[in-house]
């Protein structure tokens, strides 16, 4: 009977043994390791980190949950949960994923941003580019414009080369100089296509076909860089021409790189071997209009007193550069020179205008296009 | 005499389970593989190397923080052993991770350089092509302020090379490499319109 008893114990223990543990295992929650779960919030903490997202939140809840796992280890198999360790890593992987999906969007919305910039950026240069092929803006917005693009480019360069930040700075102040350099070249256009020069240039443009039914007229208009010969009303013959610095200007004084703009007459014909740039004709500038208005200018402290009046223009040859160079001068390629040599002399009236009211490229700056998409930003 | 036996040897074995100490050794190994770690700039060049090996020296932290807080007849180090020999093998891995990855940007900074001076003379030589005006500068001359800031910038990379800080220099160098592209684009803009403009001379005659 005692040996019948000690058989049912040692039954029951073994029953418990290979079935109640392994129920017992099967049931309760959290006494495995967790390891799926802190391998995922490991993954996710080191992206956010990666990423320089704000992790320490979550790094902070990863390592105690190591360190919990590290304590269960400890016990004895079937009296360890890791249910804190669990909810440790779980915490860890909210934080560390809200942070870096954060992060990301935040990142995605100021690439977006750069970039829609970036476009607006080289639309405005594109449009400043359009107006340098059309006309002649001086090397002063020219050397703005070179600086401003190069600004523009190395923001881009920097974007490609994921240098973020750097590359964000850049655009900003490239944006601000090609927009500021289109405002300019805007109001300065305003100015040059006042409607009162306008009209004085159509008058002298129309002056100068009626005098052309007795003569050859030279006519030169700035703004189409060309000249101009007029014979019995009608243009005779067209050429590219080159001027100086500031092309648009109209000339004041003595080194100011501009062009003077009136009524003038060739005073002399300089051959082969009487100039530098291949022929040349001397202009009569200064005329009496000229020295009327170099005096009122004077007298206004529009330009400084000691300024001289200058002199020296021609019309010459060695054009065909492909930039503004002369120091005032109206340029011409060499074969032309030779050909309008021919075609004037002595006395040939010269009218020099701005415009000839043809060019539109102030309309195109009006475009709504470009100010629409600047101001959004 | 039977107790007195039993007695030394329940002394001899409390004394053996007593003298249970951490392994102070692997301890400090896997503590100085870290610090070499950090010392070869694992941080900028093996950073995931380097977070693994910080998370096995924390394990066997939390591992000796539980032995210690037992009661000194039931310490065992033998985890704290395996945990401490992991942390020093992941910390040379770091080491040594970092030091590969180190060579390799040496070598990207090396190549950098010479490109960054080829385009650096490149962009020279055109400005240098540049049309000029009467008796001055080409306008493209503008942009020599820019291209001057191209050297400095080269000069720094070169010191932080030489100083064994690649990374450093690689980045100074692509941002060097970044104006100087950038110079040379809007040179080679500024000559296609000059061209551009020398064309539509040709047609208008």
């Amino acid at each position: 009977m005692k040996f019948l008893y000690k058989s049912l114990i040692i039954l029951i223990f073994l029953a418990l043994l290979s079935y109640g543990i392994p129920y017992y295992i099967e049931n309760k929650e959290n006494i495995k390791e967790p390891k799926q779960i802190e391998e995922i919030s490991k993954k996710i903490l080191y992206k956010g980190q990666k990423l320089e997202a704000k992790t320490e939140e979550a790094q902070n809840y990863y390592y105690r949950g190591r360190k919990q796992v590290i304590y269960q280890k400890n016990k004895l198999f079937l009296f360890r949960d890791y249910s804190y360790s669990n909810y440790l890593f779980q915490k860890s992987f909210e934080i560390a994923l809200k942070e870096t999906l954060n992060f990301k969007e935040k990142q995605k919305k100021e690439k977006e941003e750069f970039l829609k910039k970036l476009e607006e950026a080289k639309f405005i240069n594109s449009q400043i580019m359009e107006i340098f092929d059309k006309i002649p803006l001086g090397s002063y917005n020219y050397k703005r414009f070179l600086i401003s693009s190069a600004s523009l480019k190395e923001a881009e360069n920097l974007y490609n080369l994921k240098i973020f930040d750097k590359a964000k700075k850049k655009l900003e102040n490239a944006y601000v100089e090609n927009e500021n350099l289109y405002i300019k070249i805007k109001e300065s256009l305003k100015n040059f296509y006042s409607p009162e020069k306008l009209r004085e240039w159509k008058n002298l443009y129309n002056e100068a076909l009626i005098l052309s039914n007795e003569l050859n007229v030279i006519v030169v208009i700035k703004d189409e860089r060309i000249l101009k010969v007029l014979r019995n009303g009608k243009i005779f013959k067209t050429y590219s021409v080159e001027f100086g610095k500031n092309p648009l200007e109209k000339k004041t004084k003595s080194g100011d790189f501009a062009t003077p703009e009136g009524r003038y007459k060739i005073v002399e014909k300089k051959g082969f071997n009487k100039t530098k740039y291949y022929l040349a004709l001397l202009l009569n500038y200064p005329n009496e209009e000229d020295k009327r208005r170099f005096e009122e200018a004077k007298k206004k402290g529009l330009i400084p007193k000691n300024a001289r009046i200058g002199g020296l223009i021609e019309i010459h040859g060695d054009g065909g550069q492909g930039i503004d160079w002369t120091e005032g001068c109206v340029a011409l390629q060499n074969e032309d020179m030779k050909e309008l040599f021919n075609l004037t002399s002595k006395g040939t009236p010269v009218y020099i205008i701005g415009s000839k009211g043809n060019n539109n490229v102030l309309s195109n700056l009006d475009d709504k296009k470009i100010w629409k998409n600047s101001k959004k930003s | 005499m039977k107790y007195l036996r039993f007695i030394f040897l329940s002394i001899a074995i409390l004394g053996l389970l007593a003298c249970a100490k951490p392994p102070q050794a692997e301890i400090d190994a896997a503590n100085a593989a870290l610090t070499e770690a950090k010392n070869a700039e694992a941080e900028i060049y093996a950073p995931d190397s380097l977070k693994a090996a910080q998370t096995a020296i924390a394990d066997m932290q939390a591992e000796l923080d539980v032995q210690q807080g037992k009661f000194a007849l039931f310490r065992s180090y033998e985890k704290a052993k395996e945990l401490a020999n992991a942390a020093k093998q992941a910390g040379e891995k770091a080491k040594s991770d970092a030091e590969a990855k180190k060579q390799q940007v040496k070598a990207e900074a090396e190549t950098l350089m010479n490109e960054v001076k080829t385009a650096l003379n490149e962009a020279n030589d055109l400005m240098k092509k540049a049309p000029k005006g009467k008796g001055s500068k080409a306008d493209i001359e503008a942009l020599q302020a820019d291209l001057g800031a191209v050297q400095p910038m080269i000069d720094q990379a070169q010191a932080s090379f030489d100083a064994g800080k690649f990374m450093d220099a690689k980045t100074k160098l692509e941002e060097a490499k970044a104006k100087v592209s950038s110079v040379k684009d809007a040179i080679n803009q500024a000559i296609e319109m000059s061209k551009g403009k020398k064309t539509a001379q040709g047609k208008k005659k």
